[in-house]
């Protein structure tokens, strides 16, 4: 950990460095590296211009969303709860069942356990359109410390039934899924990550709800979503040099999820790694796992293990979670070597 | 203002206290105390001339809603909306059976008339909320107003409090919530376990307009309802209605046990002498 220096912290690949933690650059979409809380804002902004059918709900955490122009530009499709994310479920309730599309946004720790209940009853229950947008999910918004970290949203919003559950690893990705996720019908939930990250996904086809194949199926592959899949992409780079080639397959759509698509590609492999920064229990590792048919590939679970994330730069929480790139290039290579 | 009949409305009430207790005897589970303690009131707005039922009954857009946050108070939503004809009075019996649309707690769309699910406490509101911005927003100059009935041990939950704050800083004066006070919840009376009272004060100082009254009175129900529904003062409204819990089952009724007391034919012969 002392090796890393507090002003600068790694990205998804080693070549990426960068000393900013309050990104306050403007987003531009033709940029290769940007963030997708940026993006979101970017796209979200267009989409309440174009679509006077959604409506954006906030709790207090505009700033942090970076949707302060909307809510301005767009005041009538803009409702402020203030701190408190029960009531703002049940708003975002009653205004689907009005028949308007809300956008339910704030951390998405704050988001999905504090009001639990209500997305259960008021939204799920009743099978609600309503749409909530977490924002720095996962492990990478550290400088605040594990109180501002997810490591249970996707175990918690998957385990609603009526509930699809959505994940991005760039700004590309999230281009492509951000109109498709506010089409759907069902009550959803998108997981946006905190650091900027480069687009990883843009070269390969984008289908609605399929899993994506990054690099080539190999006879070991990482199965990655969100921050993660920068990392996935990272260690592909990294072994490559090696002359040791590992498929990276990349999941938006964790549920529902693309269990056909997925048998599919493991009938040429032999080893899977399910990569997360979210606890295992009820994380993707341990959804996917239970479910798969084909039992003969071995499959390897690397996530936060049941443990809260600290305080301190995103590439030092990961490191304390097993998750930073160091870290993963060991786990790999013991993997590769078994 | 052209009066209802609230002798005509008073029988009204007593038919419905009788088929909700035959219908919790028959399910052999269930909450008489709330169904019957709010039953003066669900009674005033399903037969009266408050909501506009045709529009209800379309799903119009801009159409009064009526929210039942105590969800443990169906089995009167239930008989109310039967009798008013949103489905056949037949559903009645099956409520709380396997493959009825009479749930235990309320589901929505499981019937014509429900307006949200409804089991844990203190969401009916926020999502009143949700409703009464919706009209205000996207409908021009609706006359709709949304109706939220809530218990007074629900007061405990946050979720009141913080959709409370909503209401009055969004000047939702097309939000009229209902209190039925009927002063106890499952393990005790209300004042014991969380006291929520003066509620009347507490609402005024929240930016509420606030009446409060008898709540097994029929016409001061109305005339109170009417008072807050005219009144555009950019002011969410409340009324508060003292109420007895199970009314109407005298060996029950005011006491605690009243919340989900088995309702058993000893019960009925023991307070109806059929």
């Amino acid at each position: 950990m002392n090796k890393i220096s507090t002003n600068t912290y790694e990205f998804g690949s080693d070549d990426i460095k960068s000393n900013q933690i309050n990104f306050v650059n403007e987003f531009n979409e033709k940029n290769n590296f940007g963030s997708v809380r940026d993006a979101y804002a970017f796209y979200i902004q267009k989409i309440l211009k174009k679509n006077r059918n959604i409506v954006l709900i906030d709790a207090d955490l505009g700033t942090v969303a970076k949707t302060f122009v909307s809510s301005k530009r767009y005041n009538k499709q803009f409702v402020q709860v203030g701190i408190s994310e029960q009531n703002m479920i049940g708003v975002a309730a009653g205004i689907a069942q009005y028949g308007k599309i809300p956008v339910a946004q704030s951390l998405a720790v704050f988001l999905t356990g504090r009001p639990y209940d209500q997305i259960r009853e008021s939204v799920c229950y009743s099978n609600l359109n309503v749409k909530l947008v977490g924002l720095h999910a996962g492990m990478t918004l550290s400088p605040d410390g594990a109180t501002h970290q997810t490591g249970e949203d996707i175990a918690l919003m998957t385990s609603l039934p009526n509930m699809e559950v959505y994940a991005v690893s760039d700004h590309y990705q999230l281009k492509m899924l951000l109109p498709k996720f506010l089409k759907s019908k069902k009550p959803g939930y998108l997981r946006l990550f905190f650091p900027q990250a480069k687009i990883i996904t843009n070269k390969s086809n984008f289908k609605f709800r399929k899993i994506q194949i990054l690099k080539k199926i190999n006879k070991i592959n990482i199965l990655s979503y969100g921050y993660m899949a920068q990392k996935a992409d990272a260690l592909y780079e990294y072994f490559k040099k090696k002359n040791i080639k590992i498929g990276v397959i990349n999941v938006h759509s964790i549920k529902p999820f693309d269990y056909s698509g997925l048998e599919k590609i493991l009938k040429k492999t032999e080893k899977l790694i399910i990569l997360e920064d979210h606890n295992f229990y009820g994380g993707l590792g341990s959804i996917i796992s239970a479910n798969l048919k084909n039992s003969k590939i071995k499959k390897y679970l690397i996530n936060s293990n049941d443990k809260f994330g600290t305080t301190g730069l995103p590439e030092q929480n990961l490191d304390f979670l097993g998750l930073s790139t160091k870290k993963l290039k060991k786990k790999i290579l013991n993997i590769i070597n078994e | 203002m052209k009066l209802p009949n609230f002798e005509s409305l008073r029988k009204t009430s007593s038919e419905l206290k009788s088929i909700i207790l035959e219908m919790l005897e028959n399910a052999k589970s269930g909450h008489p105390g709330g169904s019957l303690s709010s039953l003066d009131l669900i009674t005033i707005l399903y037969f009266t001339n408050i909501l506009d039922k045709k529009k209800i009954k379309l799903k119009k857009k801009d159409r009064d809603l009526v929210v039942l946050s105590a969800g443990h108070y169906c089995p009167a939503i239930y008989a109310a909306l039967a009798y008013s004809g949103f489905f056949s009075k037949k559903k009645l019996n099956t409520l709380r059976k396997f493959g009825s649309e009479l749930l235990g707690h309320p589901r929505l769309y499981e019937l014509p008339g429900l307006e949200n699910s409804g089991g844990s406490l203190g969401q009916g509101i926020s999502l009143a909320c949700g409703y009464a911005l919706s009209l205000k927003r996207f409908e021009n100059n609706s006359k709709s107003n949304v109706y939220c009935i809530m218990g007074d041990g629900e007061q405990n939950e946050g979720q009141v409090w913080e959709a409370a704050l909503f209401a009055a800083h969004n000047n939702l004066d097309n939000l009229i919530g209902f209190i039925d006070v009927n002063k106890i919840q499952i393990d005790g009376y209300t004042k014991d376990i969380l006291n929520t009272e003066p509620l009347h004060k507490k609402y005024l100082s929240f930016g509420w307009d606030v009446l409060r009254c008898d709540g097994h009175n029929l016409k001061k129900i109305y005339q109170n309802i009417f008072k807050l529904k005219n009144k555009k003062n950019k002011k969410p409204k409340l009324l508060i209605l003292d109420t007895i819990a199970g009314k109407g089952l005298k060996s029950i009724e005011g006491k605690v046990e009243a919340h989900g007391h088995p309702v058993t034919k000893e019960l009925l012969n023991e307070n109806y002498l059929k």
